[in-house]
């Protein structure tokens, strides 16, 4: 029975890893206006144009974790990769150096001990995480509705996107994700996972550099 | 007769592997000069904060990640397991030998997990938690190992790599279970 738990417990770790990578955004609570129907196509046109003209995106990354039992945050640092259509890396350089690779329908992670691979599509909730990480770096958040609950607000210079799940049990690790793009030129500026444990991590990207060359071996799983 | 030997042969094999990956040249508490308290401490309370990267285990699958002990007040811990990535998946505080979940996934929270989870650091921030439990303590008298309880929940400490009084590696298993907690000393990288 304990193995079960492990099991799904691994499975569960990197569902949610997936949900936190791939909501890169966010400032919480701001001054922001719920966005008309009409401005919120406009910006979803925006961004899959955007998404159109982007084969590649490098950027370094800022991981900030919020604990109410810490009286400071902890922060890790990195460098953040995508390729079309869906390759995404997490390339972690401080305090430890660690990454979180997805390829397709793959999930690899590599730390200090190996690493290890997952497929994505054996579960449905995984498959969910997938499409939702696709959605945002393709610029087809619109299509990820039927699972999620987004709303969208804007401020003079940015575009909150809101991430709710409709899943109860997802809900319990992952209460909502806030995505904030640059309201110009629709890049993800922040992403931010608030958990069901009440903490929040904020992952702030910038120095972003676009159709560059990456090496696809970085995202090679096996 | 032939159950009775397909029985015995299982415990034959039960009692084989448990003897496997024991303390062997441990002491038991009674036979060391600390049968009447003072056994050396593998952790130090006095800190408020401690952090540890840990790699759990279990045939083949692992996790890795961060757990931060918070101390609070004169008997109150507070541990906290997260990913490098960002998620917690477990919160929890023990006061003596009480218990108080703050959060747990879902697919952590079971009784079993908890429990053992629980009884390893119960061991950890009070070595002689249980008086059925051997030792082997190197030259300084610092515990290098302990083992306390039999069967499944066997538990199977080692302690290295002593700064300041205190083992900066600290590796938990569960033999019979194939799980392995193993912690290294770490610092918070605050802001």
């Amino acid at each position: 029975m304990k193995q079960n738990y492990l099991a799904r417990l691994f499975r569960v770790l990197y569902i949610t890893l997936i949900v936190l990578v791939v909501h890169t955004i966010p400032v919480w609570a701001q001054n922001n206006q719920v966005m008309a129907d009409a401005e919120i196509d406009s910006f979803l046109d925006k961004l899959s144009q955007r998404a159109s003209e982007v084969s590649t995106l490098s950027a370094r990354f800022e991981q900030v974790k919020k604990m109410e039992m810490l009286k400071g945050d902890m922060v890790s640092h990195g460098r953040f990769l995508y390729a079309k259509e869906n390759k995404v890396a997490f390339l972690y350089e401080k305090p430890g150096k660690y990454a979180m690779i997805m390829n397709g329908a793959y999930l690899k992670m590599e730390t200090a001990s190996g690493s290890s691979k997952m497929d994505l599509s054996a579960n449905p909730i995984m498959k969910q995480m997938q499409e939702l990480i696709t959605a945002v770096f393709t610029g087809s958040l619109n299509q990820s509705a039927g699972s999620y609950d987004i709303s969208f607000s804007h401020s003079e210079e940015e575009i909150v996107a809101s991430v709710k799940p409709r899943s109860a049990r997802l809900q319990s690790i992952i209460s909502i994700i806030r995505i904030v793009f640059e309201k110009n030129s629709a890049d993800v500026k922040e992403i931010s996972v608030k958990e069901g444990s009440g903490s929040t991590t904020k992952y702030r990207f910038y120095d972003q550099k676009i159709n560059q060359i990456i090496d696809n071996e970085t995202f090679r799983i096996n | 007769m032939k159950h009775f030997a397909s029985i015995s042969l299982f415990f034959a094999i039960v009692i084989a592997i448990s003897g496997c990956s024991s303390l062997k040249d441990g002491v038991w508490l009674h036979s060391t000069q600390y049968a009447n308290g003072g056994i050396p401490l593998v952790y130090n309370s006095l800190e408020e904060l401690s952090v540890f990267d840990f790699i759990l285990t279990r045939k083949g699958n692992s996790i890795e990640g961060t757990v931060i002990i918070k101390s609070e007040g004169d008997s109150t811990k507070r541990i906290v397991m997260t990913s490098f990535f960002g998620m917690t998946f477990l919160d929890f505080e023990l006061n003596g030998s009480n218990i108080k979940i703050n959060y747990c996934i879902e697919q952590l929270n079971r009784e079993k997990v908890i429990l053992l989870l629980k009884k390893d650091f119960e061991i950890l921030f009070k070595p002689d938690h249980s008086k059925i439990t051997k030792y082997t303590f190197n030259p300084s008298l610092k515990i290098t190992a302990l083992q306390q309880g039999n069967g499944i929940t066997r538990t199977l400490m080692h302690f290295n790599n002593y700064i300041d009084n205190y083992p900066s590696e600290i590796l938990i298993s569960h033999p019979l279970l194939g799980i392995d907690l193993k912690m290294i000393k770490s610092i918070l990288n605050e802001n």
